[in-house]
Formats: C-alpha cells, sequence, structure tokens
C-alpha cells in the first residue's frame, strides 16, 4: 500500500513542485499519472523511490515511512521497488542478461540464484533469445523490455514507470504494456507516469492528474482529458 | 559480504584500474615520488632517533682530579664516586692515558706535552645508568674534595639534542604532509573513474545496493593504486640505503656510533610504506565518494 498525506516539495530555488498532496494507493493496483510537463508527475514519482524527500508531509510506501527513514534504509526500500525509465539507464557494456542479473547481483545474489532468475525473467518478457546482445545491439522497445526485466526480477511489491513507452512506436508501446498488465496481474502494484493518450484511453486504469502540483482528477477507469493531448514533451521535473 | 560480492568487488577493481589506464598510471607516479620522499624522511627520522639515542646513553661525566692528590686519596674518591647514586661505571684514566688519546686524534705534534710538561689531569670517567642523570652526578662529584671539576659535555649535548629533536620533528611534519597531498592525487583520480561510472552507480542506487556495496569496488582500486604505487620506491629506498649503509655508515662508526642496520631498518620500513600506500590510497577513494553516494 502506498499512502502520501498533505505532501509538499519545495525545491531550494523556491519553486514548489507539489502542494499538499494525499493519494492512497492499494496494493495490486494499476496507476496512470498524468499531467503537462511540469504539473508535478516526475517529482511525485521521485519521492515514491525516495530520490527526493517531502518538505512536508508523510509518504508510507510498502511499510517503509520515506520521510523518516534513515539513509541507509534507503536500499532496503528500493529492493521493494522496480522502477523503469523512458532512457531505459542500461549499462552499455554489459550484455542483456548482464545488465538484467546486476539488479540481484548488487544485492548479494549467488551466480546461481542470478542465473535462473535471469532465465525466468527473461522468458517472461518475450527476450531469451537476445541474453548476449548488447543494449546497442537492440531496438527501442527490446531495450524497454530489458529495463522492465531488470526491475522486476527482483519480485518487487511496486513497479513505477516514469514515461516507459515515450520513445517508443505504437505497436511497441502495446507490447510494453501488455507486459506491464502481465505484472500488475500478478499483484504487483504498477505506478506509470505517462503522456500517451491512446494508451491510458485504450487500456483505462485508475487515473490521476496532477496540475500545478496538486492532484486535480482521480478517476477509475478514466480517459485522458483532451486538453493534455497537445503536450506530448517529458517533464524534466 | 558473502565470496561471490566479494569477487566480483575484486573483479570490478583491477577492470576499473584497467579501464582508466593513463589516469591509473599518473596517481600511482604520483604516489610513487610521494613514497619515495616519505620513506626517505622516515629512514632519516629512524636514523637520527637511534644516534640520539646513542649520543644519549654515551653521556659521561668526567671528573677531573687535582693535581698534587696521592694513590690513597684516589682510591677514596673512586669509592666515593662509585656511591653516588646512578653512576654505574667509573673507570680512571691517568693524565699520560689522556695525552695519547689527544694524540691519535689531533697528531704526534701534541708529544711533545710528554711527561712532566702534560698538562693534563688524571680522570674518572662516570657512566649514567640513566642518561638524564648526568647532571645531576655532575654536580655531586663537583663537591667532592680532591676534585678540580666534572664535565658533562653541558651546553653542547644540549644542543645536539635540540638539534637531533628538530631533524627527528621536522622529518615527520614533512612526511605527514606529503601523505595528505598523496591522498589528494588518489581522490581526484578515483573522482574521474567514479564520475566515469555515474550512470552504473545510479543504476546501483536504484536497484538497492547499499552505500558499502558502491564503495568497496573505488576503495580496493585506490588501495591496488597505492600498491602499484609503492613498488619503485621501496627498491629504491632498499638499494639506497644499502649503500649508504656501507658508505656513511662505516665511516660513522670509527666515531662510535652507528646507523640502523639495513635489516634492522629495511622491513619494517616497507611494510609500513605498504601499508601506508594502501591504506592512503583506499582513504582518498573514500574521500571522493562521498557526495556520489547521497540516495
Amino acid at each position: 500500500m502506498i499512502k502520501l498525506l498533505n505532501v509538499t516539495k519545495r525545491y531550494s530555488n523556491g519553486v514548489e513542485a507539489l502542494k499538499n498532496v494525499s493519494l492512497t494507493i492499494e496494493q495490486g493496483e494499476f496507476v496512470y499519472l498524468v499531467g503537462q510537463s511540469g504539473a508535478g508527475k516526475s517529482t511525485l514519482v521521485k519521492l515514491l523511490y525516495r530520490q527526493l524527500v517531502p518538505t512536508e508531509g508523510f509518504i508510507t510506501i510498502n511499510n517503509f515511512d520515506l520521510r523518516l527513514m534513515r539513509e541507509r534504509q534507503v536500499p532496503k526500500l528500493r529492493r521493494t521497488l522496480g522502477v523503469v525509465f523512458q532512457d531505459f539507464k542500461l549499462l552499455p557494456k554489459m550484455t542483456v542478461s548482464e545488465n538484467i542479473g546486476y539488479a540481484l547481483q548488487v544485492i548479494g545474489k549467488s551466480d546461481e540464484e542470478i542465473k535462473t532468475a535471469v532465465t525466468q525473467v527473461l522468458a517472461e518478457v518475450g527476450l531469451s533469445d537476445q541474453a548476449d546482445h548488447f543494449p546497442d545491439e537492440l531496438s527501442g522497445g527490446q531495450q524497454q523490455r530489458v529495463a522492465i526485466a531488470r526491475a522486476i526480477i527482483n519480485d518487487p511489491k511496486t513497479l513505477i514507470a516514469d514515461e516507459p513507452t515515450g520513445n517508443l512506436d505504437p505497436q511497441t508501446s502495446n507490447d510494453i504494456m501488455a507486459i506491464l498488465e502481465r505484472i500488475n496481474a500478478r499483484g504487483t502494484t504498477v505506478i506509470m507516469a505517462t503522456h500517451n493518450q491512446q494508451i491510458v484511453d485504450e487500456l483505462p486504469h485508475r487515473l490521476v492528474e496532477v496540475a500545478n502540483g496538486t492532484i486535480i482528477r482521480d478517476e477509475q477507469g478514466g480517459q485522458y482529458t483532451h486538453e493534455l493531448d497537445n503536450d506530448s514533451q517529458p517533464s524534466t521535473r | 559480504m558473502n565470496w561471490t560480492t566479494i569477487r566480483n568487488h575484486l573483479l570490478d577493481s583491477f577492470k576499473s584500474l584497467r579501464r582508466n589506464g593513463w589516469m591509473a598510471f599518473a596517481a600511482i607516479s604520483g604516489v610513487a615520488v610521494t613514497i619515495l620522499l616519505v620513506g626517505i624522511s622516515l629512514a632519516l627520522v629512524l636514523n637520527v632517533t637511534k644516534l640520539s639515542r646513542d649520543v644519549e646513553n654515551d653521556v659521561r661525566v668526567q671528573v677531573a682530579v687535582e693535581p698534587k692528590t696521592t694513590a690513597k686519596q684516589k682510591d677514596k674518591l673512586e669509592a666515593q664516586l662509585k656511591d653516588i647514586p646512578s653512576v654505574k661505571k667509573v673507570s680512571y684514566s691517568s693524565k699520560a692515558n689522556e695525552l695519547k688519546k689527544i694524540v691519535s686524534q689531533y697528531g704526534s705534534s701534541f708529544k711533545m706535552f710528554g711527561g712532566d710538561d702534560n698538562p693534563l689531569s688524571d680522570m674518572f670517567i662516570l657512566e649514567a645508568s640513566q642518561p638524564q642523570k648526568t647532571v645531576t652526578i655532575a654536580k655531586r662529584a663537583s663537591k667532592l674534595a680532591n676534585v678540580s671539576r666534572a664535565n658533562y659535555g653541558g651546553s653542547q649535548t644540549k644542543k645536539l639534542f635540540r638539534t637531533m629533536n628538530s631533524v627527528r620533528n621536522l622529518g615527520l611534519a614533512f612526511s605527514i604532509l606529503l601523505l595528505f597531498v598523496a591522498i589528494f592525487l588518489i581522490s581526484n583520480t578515483i573522482r574521474i573513474t567514479i564520475l566515469s561510472r555515474s550512470r552504473e552507480i545510479e543504476i546501483m542506487r536504484l536497484v538497492g545496493a547499499t552505500r558499502w556495496y558502491i564503495r568497496w569496488p573505488f576503495i580496493l582500486e585506490g588501495a591496488w593504486t597505492g600498491l602499484l604505487g609503492v613498488i619503485v620506491p621501496l627498491v629504491v629506498i632498499d638499494l639506497g640505503y644499502s649503500s649508504i649503509f656501507n658508505g656513511v655508515g662505516r665511516q660513522l662508526a670509527t666515531s662510535g656510533y652507528s646507523l640502523l642496520q639495513p635489516q634492522a631498518l629495511i622491513w619494517p620500513l616497507n611494510l609500513s610504506l605498504l601499508v601506508i600506500a594502501m591504506l592512503i590510497g583506499a582513504l582518498g577513494a573514500a574521500v571522493s565518494m562521498g557526495r556520489f553516494l547521497k540516495m
């Protein structure tokens, strides 16, 4: 379960990216996070995996209190999360298998455990035959599937995806969504920040719309609003 | 930490050292120069300490006997000198013997002062059980009957000790300063390594690696930089010291003092420099990790 209570995030330059935001997400939900660039979506996402700390308010995620937790507990929190980005964040000098296994390697799993888990997760994202390829030998969609495989190899309770289809064509985006739907069906909470109207409208889930740092709409099965349609640039904040 | 993790850290640290070839070479060279200077400085400090101790232990009180003292009075005086607390040994040297010493040190022209023309005094030479009691012994001896004066090298010795202390302290201060320079050199190199691997560190943090997991490969890389940097200075110091010992050391031996034996100096010094180099390497890496580890 994820709970935000009266969360405000103010940057050191004085900009208030989120203002008094409260939100509850139950385990196993699929939530779209939509809003124009600069609305505060990325700030909200970064608060969830504790890249940022709220200025005011409380956040609990997977039983961790993010505002009060000590720095040394952050790795423990992140092991319960999977994070996927628009730019994939793969290591170019590692093969697909190594990139995926890296998430288990850094938490001290044995070679045998890593090998078994990588084989399983590669099959899950449909990349079994690309295991020994390097990221630059793959298409954008395949690279994103590697990133998703790395995010889910640790069997996280929550998957946070920040614009996972931002760089992909419609067909590839649909493939990625199919994978995310499968992951969600297993009971993993999926929170996806997106600008993709087609996906939001065709695959309806709970929709949370952010504007000017506040939640202006929280609707089960909500459609992407027409006003947001013109803005397709990803946010940097 | 399990064996797989230790193996991964070791492999990562070697890979990174190889990947940053020229930067690593620059850091290793920097460490080599620094450790060479630290090694020379420490060898100097250790030898000055030894010489200082030799001189300190060698301080004796020379008690000059008044010219017309009879043999019986001399025996009595010798007994009185032996009774002074902290006197370890009393030896007698006649004025003829004292003249012989001068002739052997300054040349045969002093032979003209032989026989009745000998202006020197018969001497009792006292050795103290503790060097710091020398002054007290000299004072007490000078008050005894038939003693014309008691010398202990006084101000000259104090001056020598002061100089030796200064050399020792300066050497240590210089070594510490150099070690800071080496830490700075290594931390800069590791900083570049860290920058080149910032994406990897970002991903490690995202997937839940602990700070220590991220730190270890860099700390090991720093330690290897120190280890590789120490090899050349050790060879230079070992060979250099052996030849200095064979040259200067032998000359010094004629005046009753000696440098530290190469066997006694080289191994402890090698081991210390090796440990110091690896520690400053690791420390340099740890210093530059700080801000990259903010979660």
